[in-house]
């Protein structure tokens, strides 16, 4: 089970642009993985491929299933994937109303039951947007988007969410509360989590796994530890680190070094 | 002479069909061409529309030279309604019901992103082109019958958002006809009453495009000032 990718390739411009070289991975169950890498690394191509939202070559196994053999209105129910929004003003939809239709995959009715109201209502409370439930998506403030488009990914109860990029657009205090609920969801509902970011300490504080990615090539793959090496990650950002101990030597932060 | 009837009606849709086809894909194409947004189409559309009208009027000149109530399908009129138009109303409201309840969620779901669709199970491209497809050859039915009545349905949804302040499909759209078709028929009585003692019966097209147009006017200057 998890999610197996096998010698992934994504391509754009009929064979032009390679965003993803040969990527080959696997994600157990229960694991938070971050993608990390610099801009234009192919975090984004890669993500989306397992999502099956852009064409790819090579193999990709979400729990068992082949996914381009696996038809969409399946995969809609094992994984959500949540990237960045953007709703012109007067067609926005209102947060309930959004986290409502999230549900699809498995309401699948045209008016959502009782039941899919509960379980609505109980996100709203779980990420703290009770009080938000009637604004429209482009109301929101960048930290309350992001809650609300978590909200919406976890709607449909799937194993698998995978974010892109989390963490863009919200200030440090959003983007400690955006990773802590990220660990928080994998933990408690038991999820399995993947997503991209470029903010190093974002995803160290975030994943319990990383792969780090450079120009559509994976560079390293392991636990959060294996990934704090001042080589490695002057290769991949092109910038120099240093690694520095606190909370009496079991915490590792990296910094990257401005001179 | 019912059956010449009814072959002429199915004549009719189908011309009428093809012509609002080709005025559609002539649209889709250019304002995709230029990113696809929303003004994007309805700027296209006008230019598309102002060359057909130009066509029409062509054509209904030399046809009006022998029918001269012919003149009235240009403006849009419900002068000479006719009860033979009913089964082409009628099944345009029928397949546009039944498609409502298909398209509304995932109409809904593509709001929000195409992505965002297809992650929800919904393929976009398959749903936008079902959606713009039925409304063409819907519409395409309504106009072979009373003529094109502009910027009634770019009033009627907005409204209907205005007022149940959403944008949920599942609303909006019933909510819009009911709007729109409301509108046409104050309109006319409008016109039919009011306006006839001053100047003769006045297409209620008319009316409804002036106003049609200066709704759509101030909302393209709220819009542009607020940066699109």
């Amino acid at each position: 089970m998890g999610v197996r990718v096998s010698n992934l390739q994504v391509v754009y411009k009929n064979g032009n642009v390679i965003a993803v070289d040969n990527i080959s991975f696997t994600v157990d169950n229960g694991v938070v993985l971050g993608i990390l890498g610099p801009n234009g690394a192919g975090k984004t191509s890669l993500l989306k491929a397992i999502a099956k939202l852009v064409k790819y070559k090579g193999l990709v196994y979400i729990d068992g299933l082949e996914i381009s053999r696996t038809p969409m209105r399946a995969i809609s129910k094992l994984l959500s994937y949540a990237g960045d929004i953007d709703v012109p003003e007067y067609l926005s939809l209102k947060v309930l109303e959004a986290i409502l239709l999230a549900r699809s995959p498995v309401s699948r009715r045209f008016i959502e039951s009782r039941e899919d109201l509960v379980y609505a209502l109980k996100l709203v409370q779980e990420l703290g947007l009770s009080n938000l439930i009637d604004r429209r998506l482009n109301e929101l403030s960048s930290g309350e988007l992001r809650r609300a488009v978590i909200a919406m990914a976890l709607a449909k109860n799937p194993k698998y969410i995978l974010l892109d990029e989390p963490d863009s657009h919200l200030d440090l205090k959003n983007k400690v509360l955006v990773s802590k609920l990220i660990k928080r969801i994998a933990l408690d509902k038991a999820k399995t989590i993947i997503f991209t970011s470029h903010d190093i300490l974002f995803t160290i504080n975030t994943a319990s796994h990383v792969l780090l990615v450079k120009d559509g090539k994976p560079v390293m793959y392991g636990s959060v530890g294996d990934v704090l090496d001042e080589s490695v990650l002057e290769k991949v950002y092109g910038v120099k680190f240093t690694l520095v101990n606190y909370g009496e030597g079991r915490e590792t932060i990296p910094i990257p070094l401005y001179s | 002479m019912a059956i010449v009837n009814k072959l002429s009606l199915i004549g009719l849709t189908l011309s009428a069909s093809r012509g609002g086809l080709l005025a559609l894909s002539l649209t889709m194409f250019i304002a995709e061409a230029v990113g696809g947004s929303d003004i994007a189409y309805v700027l296209a559309g006008m230019g598309v529309s102002a060359f057909f009208s130009g066509i029409s009027i062509l054509l209904s000149y030399i046809v009006v030279l022998k029918t001269p109530i012919a003149a009235f399908a240009l403006i849009g009129s419900l002068i000479a309604v006719s009860r033979s138009w009913m089964p082409i109303i009628l099944s345009s409201i029928m397949i546009l019901s039944v498609l409502y309840i298909v398209l509304a969620k995932p109409l809904n779901a593509i709001i929000i992103g195409d992505d965002y669709a297809a992650q929800l199970g919904y393929n976009p491209r398959l749903y936008r082109f079902v959606a713009v497809v039925s409304a063409g050859v819907a519409s395409a039915m309504v106009v072979a019958c009373c003529g094109t009545i502009g910027f009634l349905g770019l009033v009627a949804p907005h409204l209907a958002r205005l007022l149940i302040k959403s944008s949920d499909n599942r609303f909006v759209i019933p909510l819009s006809a009911l709007l729109g078709s409301t509108i046409l028929l104050i309109a006319d009585n409008i016109s039919r009453i009011y306006l006839s003692t001053k100047m003769g019966e006045v297409p209620a097209g008319a009316l409804v495009s002036i106003l049609g147009s200066i709704f759509f006017i101030i909302m393209l200057v709220r819009r542009l000032r607020r940066g699109i």
